[in-house]
């Protein structure tokens, strides 16, 4: 065909079919791209579109249960009285007044009209009036026209008041049928209270503009380059029904928000979806508004508990974030496992070190112990909070050869002379120990209910079931009388043990022998050379991060700084001899059976890897000192997300939670908390409380801590009581241990429960809280009758009639103790102040029993008990 | 080779594809087209005499080009999309960080040569010779007809520096540099922990010149070994005119228009050798040269 048209001159060929080719393509192609561009590229068009449709769906049928719901006889009922109201409109008495009044109307209007006409005259008149006065000229005859027309005004008004009153008397026969068909017609409505409220939405629905739905942060963020970056957030154009009700099981992505009370606090409509969930705001189609699709987009969706991560952007001084329970308890995990120890992480700036002192080891255990220990923790001891650095015999062997020789160099010896120990009873020391609350942090004798209630790897204070073959009895003895003799800054409370109870304990935990038949080992330990080597080891593998070690208090962090770690890229990391798992596996991790290991060469594949094995990437060349902890699979997950929160890129000012006076006195508790284990016994916002598992009537278990302690107890009390606790329910063997804190950190505790309950730190004269007489009787009379000593005996009392739940603080201890609006509140209603509490409230629905007695008023009725309550303790006083 | 596959259908790397099979193809078809008339007394083009307007019959021809190549970007443009990557980041830059297409064979010298040298002289040097053509090209055939025979020298230096040292270059720096800018064949995968052999030494090495004594400054006997070599390499151009002064050609030629032609010849040819000198002696067990001439100022 070409060769043929290569014979026609040029002049004389056609192109009309090239061009109508070429037309039509670049036609096509155009209606194409418009097509791609509104349609194809735009599926959000038909998300709203169905979204609209589940919803009316949803909605219609909501509205017809909700009138399947009315009683018909209801209906009927109403219809009649609605029929009967209209009827009343055919009445002739209705009628003829209903004609008068019309009739008296048009007269007004007409009396009305004349009225105003008067009035503008009589200005108009007025006006020439004063020009003619004012030009100097004799007025007279304006005078006389104005007060003509002043006159007819007053002839207008008195006709009209005429009109009006005459009116009057119709409308009362005429309003009175009204009203009924009125209120016929509302009643009748009201039935479909409900139905009408779905009506409304179904119509705001059909009327709703299928649009993109754009949330702008102006100033959310800096870029790479420090400038101010808006973030624009278009999520909610296809999951539109994150806040609606009935969308509460719909599919994805209409779906309702499964957190609410946290969207209460972080509105999407203003906050938008990104600044928590990540993933590519702008984009419009699911691949890449979430981030998978694009390969390049360096923040895809978040999902699971990792969308926790996010969290820090805004709260990472905090380590309690209320609606964000995982993430909390990630937290804790850092703080509790001693991360911080080798690594510099942000918001861990410096945490007491988690480990015992590692001075004068030798008066408590013995170096073969200690070479034991050292190779590898957990095989004594499981569930140990330390973790297994795996040294060899020879590394071991230095390393106890150096604590040994420190151990030696310093001068503990036990208070009592040797053998002051002897002479217990085994049985009397294991009900002690039973008893008096060294289970809530110890296991021994088999007994783990507690730890599997804290569920988490390791243990906050070590297991005593092998203790008899690690410690020294007089060391032992020592220890429990006062811990703080051994080492100044343990957290091991002391449980005031008189010399005989320490004996009996004594007695018990020397039974728990180690039952494994180790063989002897033969440790040369004066070798200056391993002494050396020991400390070279200690240093390089910073053991000091964790433990004080005589000789190493200036040691720094061993490891990298995890601050940015979050955003570390996959290029960044050495997968050591690890066999890549597919990208499409849905689990990390995998153990082959030729003991190979596989993992996802993503972040999160090394970071799992990492925490379930820290050595799991070494190589030939590449040596790693990070010790094996043994985290669980769902603490490894938290441990994880907490990583993924380590960025640089932190939110504006203007979004950052303001780390107030009060939240850093939350901080400074919260951290207390975790490191004396306060949380173990009590529960502290929602943390912890770990003991009452123990305990099958929780009135013989620790008592909780709610939110209003702090406005609960006076300031003084508690200040002594965290000195040196006194005895508030005498049925209790549990002891609250004397932790012999610090003034600042009974300071830290007392602000801490202040803070919580939103008051500020303060010295009151408590004693001098004035008593209104008014009261005095009345109280009396009423802790009389509501049977308060029935529960709250006094010191004497007989306590066997009840059990402990019911059992509550002899009153007369209140007024050296309680807050005395904190006595009135409580009274008035106790779940408030303490969900879950064994009080009862008196005042059922705000009423009193007692209708007579100061009226019968609720909050009289409280303070005159108060008053009652107040006084007893004063006589005590 | 499916990472490979990957990078070849990337829609930012559609240019380069594209502009192999160009090359490609409009390098047969002058070839063949050069053959042709080669083998004729006469070039065809000579023998067409017949002479249209351009208005309406070339421009027609172009209004449909046009048409067509608008219709081609509109369903480019449905079919793929503007290739972006991550937002820029002082912090983290990407690996290997890639200068636009066209720029990946300036790029690649940076691999040889010192930035100075590679970013700024080679790139000078390129746009003088460029724009000396016109005034250095004394050979009036070929005008208007495809020819070899005729344009033996121009073509072939052309060629070589457009195809070898342009098109080659930016392929190598597209598809062949992964991470770290280290050098992958098509079928090996762009390991981001690939670990090369770095065992580069100057070329006075080679002889057992030291580059530095041991108080690290400088050893002059190497600076001077570097200069004699460099110098030696450029004393070709003289060197050939003194012998072939004489010839028509030369004479012809000029002075003046054969040193510009010289230079520019040997400094062509010079970043190639370089180029091989690193590259061949891997292949032969040897260590790749580094420099050949390091002076306190430049090192070539």
């Amino acid at each position: 065909m070409f060769e043929q048209r290569a014979g026609i001159p040029v002049e004389q060929r056609s192109y009309g079919k090239f061009y109508i080719a070429f037309s039509a393509i670049l036609f096509l192609g155009t209606v194409w791209a418009v097509w791609d561009e509104v349609t194809v590229r735009r599926p959000w068009k038909e998300y709203q579109e169905s979204y609209y449709a589940v919803l009316h769906e949803r909605l219609d049928s909501l509205k017809r249960a909700a009138i399947e719901e009315i009683d018909s006889t209801d209906i009927v009922f109403y219809e009649n009285a609605l029929r009967e109201a209209e009827t009343r409109l055919r009445t002739n008495e209705y009628l003829q007044a209903l004609e008068k009044k019309t009739a008296l109307l048009s007269e007004l209007d007409i009396a009305t009209r004349e009225w105003r006409f008067a009035r503008s005259r009589s200005d108009a008149a007025y006006y020439q009036y004063q020009k003619t006065s004012l030009s100097g000229a004799d007025a007279a005859a304006e005078k006389a026209e104005v007060e003509r027309h002043d006159a007819r005004i007053a002839e207008y008004a008195a006709q009209m008041a005429d009109i009006e009153a005459q009116i009057a008397v119709f409308d009362t026969t005429v309003n009175k049928h009204q009203d009924a068909l009125l209120k016929a017609t509302a009643d009748l409505r009201g039935l479909y209270v409900t139905a009408d409220s779905y009506n409304l939405k179904l119509e705001r629905a059909s009327r709703a503009p299928r649009d993109i739905k754009q949330v702008m942060l102006a100033d959310f963020e800096y870029t790479p380059f420090t400038e101010i970056k808006a973030r624009i957030d278009r999520c909610q154009t296809c999951h539109l029904g994150w806040g609606e009700d009935v969308m509460e099981d719909a599919p994805q992505p209409f779906a309702k928000h499964p957190l609410p009370e946290l969207l209460a606090v972080h509105n999407p409509e203003t906050f938008g979806c990104t600044p928590c969930h990540r993933g590519q705001g702008p984009a419009l189609t699911e691949g890449f508004a979430h981030g998978f699709e694009d390969h390049y987009w360096e923040t895809p969706i978040l999902k699971g508990v990792e969308t926790y991560a996010t969290c820090n952007t805004c709260h990472s001084e905090e380590t309690v974030l209320k609606h964000a329970k995982p993430f909390t308890k990630a937290k804790q995990l850092v703080l509790e496992s001693g991360c911080y120890g080798c690594h510099e992480i942000k918001g861990y700036t410096d945490p007491p070190k988690i480990g015992p002192v590692l001075n004068s080891l030798t008066s408590k255990t013995t170096p073969e112990w200690i070479y034991r220990w050292v190779g590898n923790p957990k095989e004594y001891n499981p569930h140990t909070r330390m973790p297994n650095f795996a040294f060899g015999e020879t590394d071991a062997e230095a390393i106890t050869a150096y604590l040994v020789k420190i151990g030696r160099e310093t001068d503990y010896s036990p208070q009592r002379p040797r053998g002051s120990f002897a002479g217990g009873s085994a049985s009397r020391g294991k009900e002690l120990f039973e008893a008096v609350g060294c289970q809530a942090c110890h296991v021994a004798g088999g007994y783990t209910s507690i730890r599997d209630e804290r569920g988490t790897s390791y243990d906050v204070a070590p297991e005593l079931t092998r203790v008899g073959s690690k410690v020294n009895a007089d060391w032992l003895f020592d220890w429990l009388k006062n811990p703080r003799h051994f080492n100044p800054t343990t957290r091991m409370p002391s449980l005031r043990l008189t010399d005989d109870e320490a004996r009996n304990l004594v007695a018990y935990l020397v039974t728990l022998k180690d039952e494994r038949n180790l063989p002897r080992v033969t440790l040369d330990l004066g070798n200056p050379e391993k002494i050396a080597r020991g400390d070279a080891l200690i240093r390089e593998y910073g053991c000091a991060g964790c433990h004080e070690i005589k000789g190493m208090e200036r040691e720094g962090k061993v490891s990298v700084n995890l601050s940015d770690f979050g955003r570390k890229k996959v290029e960044q990391m050495d997968f050591g001899n690890t066999k890549p798992l597919g990208k499409t596996a849905d689990f990390d991790y995998q153990e082959n059976a030729d003991g190979t290991v596989s993992v996802k060469h993503t972040w999160a594949g090394w970071v799992y890897g990492k925490l379930k094995n820290s050595r799991l990437y070494i190589t030939d060349r590449i040596a790693q000192k990070m010790p094996i902890f043994s985290f669980t699979e769902e603490e490894i997950t938290l441990m994880r997300a907490f990583l993924l929160s380590m960025t640089r890129e932190v939110a504006l000012p203007t979004y950052q939670h303001d780390f107030t006076k009060r939240i850093k006195d939350l901080e400074a508790g919260r951290r207390l908390s975790v490191h004396y284990n306060c949380i173990q016994c009590h529960t502290l916002e929602d943390r912890g409380g770990f003991m009452s598992v123990k305990y099958e009537d929780p009135g013989l278990g620790p008592p909780p801590l709610p939110e209003s302690q702090g406005a609960k107890v006076q300031e003084q009390w508690l200040h002594s009581f965290l000195r040196n606790p006194s005895t508030v329910r005498p049925w209790l063997k549990l002891r609250m241990p004397t932790f012999q804190f610090s003034d600042q950190e009974i300071g830290s505790i007392q602000k801490y429960f202040l803070a919580m309950s939103n008051q500020d730190f303060g010295i009151r004269d408590y004693p001098a809280t004035p008593v209104e007489a008014k009261y005095v009787s009345p109280g009396r009379k009423l802790f009389d009758l509501y049977q308060c000593a029935k529960c709250h005996p006094s010191g004497a009392a007989d306590l066997s009639e009840l059990s402990a739940s019911d059992l509550a603080p002899d009153l007369s201890l209140a007024a050296s103790r309680l807050k005395p609006e904190w006595i009135v509140e409580w009274i008035i209603d106790p779940q408030k102040l303490q969900p879950g509490t064994r009080m009862p409230s008196f005042f059922y629905e705000g009423i009193a029993p007692d209708e007579e007695t100061l009226g019968g008023n609720v909050r009289e009725q409280a303070k005159a008990l108060s008053t009652h309550i107040w006084n007893l303790g004063k006589r005590n006083r | 080779m499916e990472q490979f596959l990957e990078i070849i259908s990337k829609p930012d790397n559609i240019p380069i594809v594209a502009l192999l099979v160009g090359v490609i193809f409009f390098s047969w078809l002058a070839w063949t087209k050069a053959r042709r008339n080669d083998a004729l007394a006469v070039p065809v083009e000579a023998t067409l005499d017949d002479k249209v307007q351009v208005w309406p019959y070339l421009v027609r021809i172009e209004f449909l080009a046009t048409i067509a190549v608008m219709a081609i970007l509109v369903l480019w443009s449905v079919f793929l999309d503007a290739p972006l990557e991550e937002p820029a980041n002082r912090a983290l830059t990407p690996n290997p960080s890639k200068a636009p297409w066209y720029f990946l064979g300036l790029q690649e010298l940076l691999v040889y040569f010192d930035p100075w040298i590679a970013g700024v002289i080679l790139p000078t040097l390129i746009i003088v010779g460029l724009m000396a053509i016109p005034y250095i090209d004394i050979n009036e055939k070929g005008n208007g007809y495809y020819t070899f025979k005729d344009r033996k020298f121009s073509i072939l230096v052309f060629a070589f520096g457009f195809i070898v040292l342009w098109v080659a270059l930016i392929v190598l720096g597209t598809f062949m540099r992964g991470p770290g800018w280290n050098f992958f064949l098509p079928w090996e995968k762009w390991d981001p922990h690939y670990v090369a052999v770095l065992t580069n030494v100057d070329l006075s090495e080679y002889l057992g010149i030291a580059t530095r004594l041991p108080n690290n400054t400088l050893n002059p006997a190497a600076m001077i070994f570097g200069a004699v070599v460099v110098m030696g390499y450029f004393a070709v151009g003289p060197i050939y005119w003194i012998w072939k002064r004489n010839t028509e050609l030369m004479q012809k030629l000029g002075l003046v228009r054969y040193a510009i032609v010289s230079f520019l010849l040997l400094s062509m040819g010079g970043v190639l050798i370089k180029i091989i000198l690193r590259l061949a002696p891997t292949a032969l067990g040897m260590n790749p040269v580094k420099y050949v001439w390091v002076t306190p100022w430049f090192n070539i």
